[in-house]
């Protein structure tokens, strides 16, 4: 039996119960409905988006293993810098080469529905994003106001000179 | 509309994957993002050489968010200060910080001491430990135990005692060397561990104590009783039997040979004064046992010290350079017995492959069959596995889920190497001629296609059958063309 899920603008998407278990907040929305499920609705996440995690899960609906734990035997957690995106699976790669406003609503998605696989890969990107940027890019990037208090900055900036760049 | 940015939790998830130069930048971001990354960035901290005033002024500053600690080559400690300050670390690492020695150990233990309630994993290497850092990490600290006497005092003090009892999951020491004065100190010290990895050690004046006027060879039971570690108290005492004189009076005939594996062989150790009363209390926790290329202490000691009074152990993998009968005879007979009624894992390593002989395979897997629980997983590597060990083996099909032989191909035959495959349980499995570490996939193929030179395709019964060569997978199709 197919479930349907409301993106914010009403748009309505079928898919597969596999599919949407690899969602373990939709998994448990599944299971305590049982066989009459009504169309669930999400208002946070717009068509554009949903239509993105959809294909995601699609994708992956029949992986067994965790892939998150795959990247971090190979790489090690602080090892992942540079070989980053090109450990990811190819398609996850593709899947992921998005602008930064959709991948930050990616990330957003897979971080409300609970889909591991996706909130890593979306996580990655965004870390990749970050790595070799001074702390203004990334402020001018996403947008971020400086809130320090005079002098903060350069405390900080002090303390941590043995691991900032040259 | 919120930005993924915006949750910490989503910011802690980028920040696992950022290295420290870049999250010292994201730091620098705003506040928000500063109290995110400074744990990540102080949860890991490796001081690798020379510590300086400087650096420490900055380390301690934050110490309360530093997890683990590593001191990597370290020259010096003295800068290293305000121990107190670390009370939530995790994991403790060490290597080779025997240049400044008191100081070093007297500010080690005082990491131990403070962390007792979240330290989980200690890694040592390349050291010589002093004493006060073994007492450290004793499950129970002496200091818990002053006002012990009274057995009143004993029941109330109980419930603090646990709470401030070390709870180690893991605990390594690697290319250490220890006195076999500290002996009772170290496993006082590595008992307590869940995981403990003995590796290449090397244990001291075993041989430069006692003599021959010492009591007779032959210990009985109530002496084996006396055998365990006693601290300062201990001595230890190198026979003048040779391995190969009680070798060769064991291979003569079948009764002089229980005698001399009754005896120890090479050495042994006497206990003088009781030990304080805290050894007998603090049980031997440990779950997974590695033993692995001790010098200097015979291996008849290794089994009593170390691997006997693991009552709780499930996992055993013990390497040596070589295995004498006799002492291969008594692990039998422990085994047999029940010595170990949990374990399910052993692994056999040894340098040289005509020891442990066949016949002595043969009889640790015929002891292992009267024992309460099965084994599951065996794992014999560069050892004289034959027909007669084979036939002991077969019992065990039934229970195995892994067994692997590892460069013990002379006598393992194709057939032998077929038979395990019927069984249906089996999911490791594997036989190669040599031990490859990361060798290519083909290199490591084609070993084992010369390996099982006459195998036939085998009808495939379970889909999750798999072999491992060392750390290698492979779907089994591959191996038998």
């Amino acid at each position: 039996m197919p479930i349907i899920l409301q993106a914010y603008d009403d748009k309505e998407f079928k898919v597969d119960k596999q599919t949407a278990e690899r969602s373990l907040v939709l998994k448990s929305m599944i299971e305590r409905a049982g066989d009459s499920i009504a169309p669930i609705p999400l208002p946070k996440l717009s068509s554009l988006v949903l239509e993105k995690v959809i294909m995601f899960c699609k994708h992956h609906k029949a992986d067994q293993v965790d892939k998150s734990k795959d990247y971090e035997d190979i790489l090690g957690p602080r090892k992942m810098r540079n070989g980053l995106i090109r450990d990811m699976d190819e398609w996850d790669k593709e899947f992921i080469k998005v602008d930064k406003d959709l991948l930050m609503d990616i990330v957003m998605a897979a971080n409300f529905l609970d889909i591991k696989n996706l909130l890593d890969i979306g996580c990655l990107a965004i870390a990749y994003m970050l790595t070799g940027k001074t702390p203004e890019e990334i402020r001018a990037t996403f947008g971020i106001p400086k809130d320090f208090a005079p002098g903060e900055e350069e405390r900080i900036e002090q303390e941590h000179a043995w691991a900032l760049r040259p | 509309m919120v930005s993924a940015l915006d949750l910490p939790e989503i910011r802690t998830h980028i920040g696992q994957y950022l290295d420290p130069e870049d999250l010292t930048c994201c730091l620098l971001v705003s506040r928000e993002w500063h109290s995110t990354f400074m744990p990540l960035l102080w949860k890991d901290v490796r001081i690798v050489g020379i510590h300086s005033v400087r650096a420490d002024v900055n380390l301690r500053k934050h110490a309360h968010l530093v997890r683990s600690l590593s001191f990597l080559r370290i020259l010096s400690l003295r800068h290293f200060q305000l121990v107190d300050r670390y009370n939530r670390l995790e994991c403790l690492h060490v290597t080779k910080t025997d240049i400044d020695g008191r100081i070093v150990w007297e500010k080690l233990a005082g990491l131990v001491r403070q962390n007792r309630q979240t330290l989980r994993t200690v890694v040592l290497e390349d050291m010589m430990p002093m004493k006060e850092f073994l007492v450290s990490l004793a499950s129970q600290d002496e200091i818990g135990l002053h006002d012990n006497h009274g057995e009143d005092a004993h029941k109330s003090d109980d419930k603090d005692r646990r709470a401030s009892e070390l709870q180690l999951q893991e605990l390594a020491w690697k290319r250490v060397t220890v006195y076999a004065s500290c002996l009772g100190h170290f496993w006082e010290a590595s008992q307590g561990a869940e995981s403990l990895v003995l590796e290449c050690l090397t244990i001291k004046g075993t041989d430069t104590i006692g003599g021959p006027e010492l009591p007779a060879m032959t210990p009985g039971s109530a002496f084996l009783g006396n055998l365990i570690p006693a601290g300062t108290t201990l001595s230890a005492a190198l026979s003048t039997v040779a391995i190969m004189d009680s070798m060769n009076a064991s291979t003569e005939d079948e009764d002089e040979e229980e005698e001399a594996s009754t005896a120890l062989s090479t050495g042994y150790i006497v206990q003088r004064p009781q030990p304080p009363p805290s050894f007998r209390k603090s049980p031997c926790k440990i779950q997974t046992l590695r033993v692995s290329w001790i010098i200097d202490l015979p291996l008849d000691l290794q089994l009593t010290l170390w691997i006997q009074p693991c009552t709780e152990l499930r996992s055993l993998t013990w390497e040596a350079f070589t295995f004498p009968i006799p002492c291969i005879n008594r692990f039998a007979r422990l085994l047999a017995t029940d010595t170990w009624p949990f374990l399910t894992s052993v692994e056999i390593s040894s340098c040289v492959t005509y020891f442990p002989p066949d016949r002595c395979l043969a009889q640790l897997l015929d002891a292992g069959q009267k024992r309460s629980r099965c084994f599951e997983s065996l794992v014999f590597r560069n050892v004289d596995f034959g027909p007669l060990a084979f036939n002991s083996l077969r019992r065990h099909f039934s229970s195995l889920k892994t067994l692997k032989w590892i460069a013990c191909a002379a006598k393992v035959t194709s057939a032998m190497a077929r038979e395990p495959w019927r069984t249906r349980n089996l999911w490791m499995y594997s036989t190669t001629k040599e031990q490859k570490e990361d060798g290519p996939a083909d290199e490591i193929d084609t070993t084992i296609k010369a390996t099982m030179k006459d195998a036939v395709m085998m009808p495939i019964t379970q889909s999750t059958t798999r072999t491992t060569v060392t750390g290698t997978y492979f779907h089994h199709q591959q191996i038998l063309y």
